[in-house]
């Protein structure tokens, strides 16, 4: 089975922010939200650097293990979604993922938090697929249309790549070696190679 | 043998198993997140793709249209996919999660010339939310394993493990007879406002116990008890109740500090009272000297109170999440409030013990306020001695005003 991953070029990233937004128009995402962001590293001196970010659908992933209600599941190509219904807004996924994925919309809780919210890697969630019900809680199911994530798709530079993960390490390999450098994929050690918690 | 003495026999019994229980479970836990929910085709009633005859292996599958629509984004691409608009559906349970959430795991390994080494990213973003700037935190994940299993399990532990040894006291020692018996007069111990106090803030702080365990155990317990509908609705209640009974709590141990802190000062008396172990364990009646409150009492009152505080700031932290701590500060807040909770939820259970089903005489005092004269006499001697002088005979019953 196919393992969905994101990777992020970046020696390719322009920061347009266009992912970010091609995400919120797909979504429809509420204000103040942000599936989708890309962050600067090294702003304005050598070596700067921008990487897209957004979740990263770990292996073993840290959200939804400290879940109190268990309403982050993962999906058998590795997308990491949630439900929700059953979410209490307790924040607890939010200080466990390394990658500030999960959103707060404030709207409940002393005007602080409301039910998460985060990349569902264009997979909808646990209602029926393609129902206005899933549609207005986690966006649209380009996944169930056999699509990938609407920011890679659409990303100008091809930075940004999504599908399986064995395929897009292979392109970005070839292209490393083609082009003669690369700075590795970012996050991918944290995301989908850490053992620490795992006892075999 | 006493009711007493019988009932911590089996309550004994009962907590060293669960003990043992807990302590496999912790030995065997591994907390790896499998996948629980497969992607597939749209399933058709198998009777009605056998008449057309078209086999099923035709059907395109998941992995292959995503893996084609991968190949896309390769440079030298520029091809169409060869259809578009499928339609697979997201169904529960998956039969071999574990194997599969492994292999991943392999697989990621094996990619380590794209591995870069873990740490601490931050960068520059035009977004203006907070922590937008944030690319990498990899101590979630250290966060995590200290949350799920040390915190989790140890706090069963503590709690299972001080009910132990309550239980064994209970069984071994009894209940703690008053020595010379009832003498049926009394004397006034708690007033009306010290009482109330005391149940207001005992109230919240059971409501708080409780509601926060549901968080914290709420997954193991009721998950495959009440299903994850029914969690979600008591997590949620209990999130709330929680945050809606700390103001009753805190402002209950402010006023405890307001009335009983002078009292609760520590005294030469608490180390001799303690070295005897407040003569707990035999029916001596002349049990180490005693004030007001003993070092048992100055216990627990400083632990709710000081934990009570602690409590607040970590809980304030966490109810008001990034406002002045960052993500370590928020990890840290959490496990704080955790264990602080525990350590009290601890306490409280050998509050509550020792206060009604391990003391002849103890609940009076927080109950009608009076307690007897020969409680008082073996317990707080020089408590007593100081009342008696303030308020010489004072008859148990109350008096009429022609008296």
């Amino acid at each position: 089975m196919a393992r969905m991953k994101f990777l992020c070029d970046a020696d390719r990233c322009i920061e347009c922010n266009a992912c970010s937004v091609a995400c919120k128009n797909e979504h429809q995402v509420p204000w103040g939200i942000v599936r989708r962001r890309v962050v600067t590293i090294n702003d304005g001196q050598p070596g700067e650097k921008s990487v897209s970010i957004a979740c990263m659908h770990c292996n073993d992933a840290p959200c939804a293990a400290v879940c109190p209600v268990s309403c982050i599941y993962q999906t058998d190509i590795g997308v990491v979604l949630h439900n929700k219904d059953t979410c209490i807004g307790c924040g607890y996924c939010f200080y466990a993922c390394p990658f500030g994925a999960p959103q707060f919309p404030r709207t409940s809780n002393f005007g602080t938090r409301g039910k998460m919210d985060k990349c569902t890697y264009c997979a909808g969630g646990p209602e029926v697929t393609h129902s206005d019900a899933e549609r207005s809680k986690y966006g649209q199911n380009r996944i169930a249309e056999g699509k990938l994530p609407i920011c890679a798709e659409m990303c100008s530079t091809r930075s940004l790549l999504a599908g399986d993960g064995e395929i897009i390490a292979q392109i970005y390999k070839e292209r490393v070696a083609r082009r003669g450098y690369g700075e590795g994929a970012p996050g991918w050690s944290t995301a989908y190679a850490d053992k620490r918690n795992v006892r075999s | 043998m006493s009711p007493y003495r019988i009932g911590g026999g089996i309550a004994a019994l009962v907590l060293a198993v669960l003990l043992v229980v807990v302590t496999v479970q912790w030995l065997r836990y591994s907390d790896l997140v499998w996948p629980t929910v497969s992607i597939g085709p749209t399933t058709q009633p198998s009777g009605s793709s056998a008449t057309v005859g078209q086999s099923t292996a035709s059907e395109p599958s998941v992995t292959d249209v995503l893996a084609e629509r991968t190949r896309l984004q390769a440079d030298e691409a520029n091809r169409k996919p060869s259809g578009e608009n499928e339609n697979f559906v997201f169904q529960r349970g998956v039969s071999n999660g574990d194997s599969i959430a492994r292999e991943w795991l392999q697989q990621a390994a094996e990619q380590h010339e794209l591995l870069t080494p873990p740490r601490d990213v931050s960068g520059l973003s035009s977004l203006p939310y907070r922590n937008a700037d944030r690319l990498e935190q990899p101590e979630g994940r250290d966060w995590r394993s200290e949350h799920n299993s040390p915190v989790r399990f140890g706090g069963s532990w503590l709690i299972f493990g001080i009910s132990l040894a309550l239980a064994l006291f209970l069984f071994a020692r009894g209940r703690i007879q008053i020595v010379e018996g009832r003498s049926g007069e009394t004397v006034p111990r708690f007033n009306a406002i010290e009482r109330a106090n005391h149940w207001m803030t005992a109230s919240a702080f059971i409501i708080m116990g409780l509601t926060g365990l549901v968080i914290l155990y709420g997954k193991p317990l009721l998950l495959p008890l009440i299903g994850e509908h029914g969690l979600g609705r008591v997590a949620w209640w209990s999130a709330w109740l929680h945050m809606s009974a700390a103001v009753p709590f805190v402002l209950g141990i402010l006023v405890m500090a307001v009335l009983w802190l002078r009292e609760n000062l520590i005294t030469r008396l608490d180390l001799e009272w303690l070295r005897r172990f407040g003569g707990f364990l035999n029916d001596d009646p002349h049990k180490p000297s005693a004030d007001r409150f003993n070092a048992g009492q100055k216990l627990v009152f400083w632990g709710v109170f000081l934990g009570g505080l602690a409590a607040l700031a970590s809980g304030l932290a966490l109810m008001f999440p990034f406002h002045w701590l960052g993500y370590h500060g928020m990890q840290w807040a959490q496990l704080m409030h955790a264990i602080v909770g525990l350590l009290m939820v601890a306490l409280i259970i050998g509050h509550i013990y020792i206060g009604t089903v391990g003391m002849e005489g103890a609940v009076d005092a927080m109950w009608s306020g009076r307690v007897d004269r020969n409680w008082a006499k073996e317990h707080h001697d020089r408590w007593y001695a100081r009342i008696i002088n303030e308020w010489p005979r004072r008859p148990s019953r109350p008096a009429t005003p022609a008296e």
